[in-house]
């Protein structure tokens, strides 16, 4: 065997070795992705088709979820809804960890004025409490989907520059990294060679674990109304929709939150798995 | 004593600092807003005349630092202007909803503290056991529930299926406490979850790290009880990192309090704020922030003070 074989086996091993939860969470998640990426197959109805012929039906064969009060197919609306929020929370998510990871790698290996700015800059933003500011960025961005990447992506900023200063501050202490100074090696490669190959591996996990706390936060603005606007399916607004009808149709809240609840859960779930698999040491830590 | 004066002039400064930064944003969100706020503040169809009218009683047709100072100064005389939504004094919007709002944040914090810290102590000595599992599955899961949907799921099973609580609205306190309470239960509970979770978890990881520390082995090896070492020596040690934990936990409860206050209706500040949000009334959005991110800097001033005091260690390193 060779010895990447054995790293991968022990990778796995550790990986699904809380058992059964994480088989599930895999399972879960699987299932939203696929039904994310093949919502137009999976469903015969557009999520925004209006037939009012059909408004608060029941859940049947036809419509297994109901419709709304629109007319619209829950199970329809379900499927694009799990498609915008795994977009919307990937895509903040890349975008917030770039900049953070960026800007974390300039104020921990520059230090010096530059990096007191950022980090006094992270404070303030921490200072304000953080559901606050997301809204408060995503009204000045424009209630539209780009305004809520945007407002979400900045959100997220502190925690991923905190974390990279950190990692850079503790790594360029190391010896290699000194003599590579010393050796007259040009920063963009000491950055890029050693620097961020080290950094990678916990940033992946917070990046994982970020994943879930952001699809959360997403329903919630769009719950709240600041999210995501009518008529596009988002699980938040379809949960706020449904409140209206909690007395005759308590299912059209329901079915949203348990997809939030499962979908979040399985990322919490995995995150953690991955964790403990690419470095145990980081328990209790992240 | 001298250094921890020193330490309570240096975070005293901080938060000085901290709150002018904060006003500085606050002051901006009508500038950093694209288009012309007073036009969207006053909708499409206004008139250029009435436009004008309103950029002049705001002083926007004054430089930038003279327009921040009118309005700080006018904050310091306690006048935040008028809410161009709901036309009333946000002075008086804000003096008639910050009590119904602090009247189930501070409960909540309280429940979540002492059975945060409660749990956790179970958890972690009983390690392994069924009763930790289950605990640790039902914190993870709290921490992964969406509270507004368990809030409308809660409010359907309580309230409209067995009758037992209220559906939703707010009496205060002191018209009628048991019809508080009633009222208080399912805001106050949902509004729990994510701070009673993340100090429970935190505590359990503290107190396993205390419990195989040098000096608890020592202590148990004198043959001291169980109970005092772990409610006596360990539990100190436990519970002081949980101070700024604590300190975290009331910025995210904001964040509990607008669902709350959304799903039951409730008319207090955070459900102030969303509406003002989405009615782009800047007025108000600006002087919420402000108010709101000062009192969380000042609490979060005295957990430092609070911080330093009990622990002597903090105010020599700052509590870096």
């Amino acid at each position: 065997m060779t010895k990447r074989s054995i790293k991968v086996q022990s990778f796995l091993k550790t990986f699904f070795g809380r058992g059964f939860i994480v088989y599930a969470a895999a399972l879960i998640a699987l299932m939203f992705i696929l039904f994310a990426i093949f919502a137009d197959v999976l469903s015969k109805y557009d999520p925004n088709e209006i037939d009012l012929m059909q408004s608060l039906a029941l859940p049947s064969s036809e419509h297994i979820f109901g419709c709304d009060l629109h007319g619209r197919d829950v199970f329809a609306r379900i499927l694009y809804g799990a498609r915008i929020s795994m977009l919307i929370s990937v895509f903040s998510c890349i975008v917030g960890a770039i900049i953070g990871m960026l800007l974390g790698l300039v104020a921990g290996y520059r230090e010096g004025f530059i990096g007191t700015l950022i980090m006094r800059y992270v404070d303030l933003q921490l200072a304000i409490p953080p559901m606050l500011f997301t809204i408060i960025i995503g009204m000045l961005a424009g209630h539209n989907m780009f305004g809520l990447v945007f407002a979400l992506s900045f959100g997220m900023l502190p925690g991923f520059i905190r974390l990279m200063y950190g990692l850079v501050l503790s790594l360029k202490q190391n010896d290699y990294i000194v003599a590579l100074k010393f050796a007259r090696i040009p920063t963009w490669k000491i950055i890029l060679g050693h620097l961020l190959p080290n950094a990678f591996p916990t940033m992946l996990v917070t990046f994982t674990m970020n994943l879930g706390s952001t699809i959360m936060l997403e329903s919630t603005l769009s719950f709240l109304g600041i999210g995501i606007q009518q008529p596009t399916a988002s699980w938040g607004s379809m949960v706020s929709d449904g409140y209206s009808y909690i007395f005759t149709r308590p299912f059209l809240a329901f079915v949203p939150g348990i997809c939030i609840l499962l979908l979040v859960l399985s990322f919490n779930i995995l995150g953690d798995s991955l964790r403990d698999a690419i470095d145990p040491r980081l328990k209790g830590k992240l | 004593m001298g250094s921890y004066f020193k330490f309570i002039a240096k975070k005293l400064l901080l938060a000085l600092l901290t709150i002018f930064a904060i006003s500085v944003f606050a002051f901006l969100i009508v500038h950093l807003m694209p288009g012309d706020p007073v036009r969207v503040m006053l909708g499409a169809e206004a008139d250029e005349a009435a436009v004008e009218a309103m950029r002049i009683q705001l002083h926007m047709d004054r430089p930038l630092v003279t327009q921040y100072l009118i309005w700080i100064g006018n904050i310091f005389k306690g006048e935040f202007g008028k809410s161009l939504v709901l036309n009333l004094s946000i002075r008086s919007l804000i003096a008639e909803r910050l009590p119904v709002t602090l009247s189930l944040t501070v409960p909540a914090m309280v429940i979540s503290i002492v059975f945060g810290i409660l749990i956790g102590i179970v958890c972690a000595t009983h390690r392994g056991s069924f009763i930790d599992q289950l605990l640790t599955v039902l914190m993870t899961t709290m921490n992964g529930v969406p509270v507004f949907w368990i809030g409308i799921m809660l409010m359907y099973l309580l309230g409209v299926n067995w009758k037992i609580l209220p559906l939703m609205g707010y009496v205060s306190p002191k018209a009628d406490f048991a019809d508080y309470v009633k009222h208080a239960i399912l805001p106050v509970f949902i509004m729990c979850f994510g701070p009673m979770s993340s100090i429970a978890r935190q505590v359990r990881t503290n107190m396993l790290d205390v419990i195989n520390q040098d000096y608890i082995r020592t202590a148990t090896a004198y043959g001291l009880p169980v109970s005092k070492i772990r409610y006596k020596y360990a539990l100190k040690n436990v519970l002081i990192p949980v101070i700024t934990l604590i300190a975290l936990q009331i910025r995210s409860i904001v964040g509990g309090s607008l669902l709350a206050e959304q799903v039951f209706s409730i008319a207090g500040i955070s459900r102030l704020i969303t509406m003002s949000v989405m009615n782009n009334d800047f007025l108000t959005v600006q002087a919420l922030v402000l108010v709101i991110s000062t009192f969380v800097v000042v609490a979060n001033l005295l957990l430092d003070i609070a911080y330093g005091f009990v622990d002597p260690r903090i105010r020599l390193t700052g509590g870096k």
